[in-house]
């Protein structure tokens, strides 16, 4: 599992990659944390999913644990472009009530 | 279809997670499983065994046990560990339950592997370890006419 980010107007887009498992989440995690604690001027943060190929229920964990981090500096979080394996296990968490969906 | 069986003994890894969902999602593949059945498989074998590695084995390491056998259109898998057990398992087994709420452990294992299989059970002693049995079905193969 791999992150990149990459600040566009005022989004900062942070773009995962590969499989999100445990041991995935425990690698990108800093790294996630250091992109937004670098861009704290951005007045939104989207994860964009795309190219990620698994997800468990670390990614659940994962994403909030970095929604909490955002939210410290009043930064919104979204999440773009889950593919169907991801999205069916985010919709089953509820984790869209608090991350939602963008486009 | 002849009926198949596999059975693997891994040690308890984080970087085993991955080894252990492909080699399952590759022993069902004769199955015909939808894209989507498949990924329901690989999430719900993830969760098991990361429940041995970062629950059983917490702070050591042992042996996990995953046996897949395949019974006409059905998968039967059972993960095995002899690791720290469960104290109160229908407790452990309601959503968001996590014992581990400071590492970010989501505590949703267990209702994804409800949710994603077909049939599913959790038999387990405190210090004797614990087995998971999961069962998904698979749509017959359509011959055509």
């Amino acid at each position: 599992m791999t992150v990149q980010g990459s600040l566009s107007g005022n989004t900062l887009y942070l773009y995962l990659s590969g499989e999100i498992d445990s041991c995935g989440a425990d690698k990108v995690r800093k790294a996630c944390d250091k992109l937004i604690e670098a861009n704290i001027q951005a007045s939104r943060i989207v994860f964009n999913m795309e190219k990620v190929s698994f997800v468990d229920s670390a990614v659940i964990g994962f994403l909030m644990g970095r929604y909490k981090k955002a939210m410290s500096f009043n930064i919104p979080v979204y999440i773009q472009n889950p593919p169907f394996g991801a999205d069916k296990l985010l919709s089953l968490s509820g984790i869209y009530s608090i991350i939602p969906k963008t486009r | 279809m002849k009926d198949n069986y596999l059975k693997l003994e891994f040690l308890s890894l984080p970087e085993n997670q991955a080894f252990a969902r492909d080699a399952v999602a590759a022993f069902c593949l004769p199955l015909n499983p939808t894209l989507s059945q498949l990924s329901d498989v690989k999430t719900a074998v993830s969760e098991a065994v990361t429940n041995c590695t970062v629950h059983a084995y917490r702070g050591t390491s042992g042996i996990i046990t995953v046996e897949c056998r395949t019974e006409g259109g059905q998968l039967h898998i059972k993960i095995g560990d002899k690791g720290a057990g469960i104290a109160d398992v229908n407790a452990a087994i309601q959503p968001f339950f996590t014992t581990m709420p400071s590492d970010e452990r989501s505590g949703m294992g267990f209702t994804i592997m409800q949710t994603f299989m077909d049939e599913f059970s959790v038999q387990s002693k405190v210090g004797e370890g614990t087995l998971v049995c999961m069962s998904k079905r698979f749509e017959p193969e359509v011959e055509n006419a």
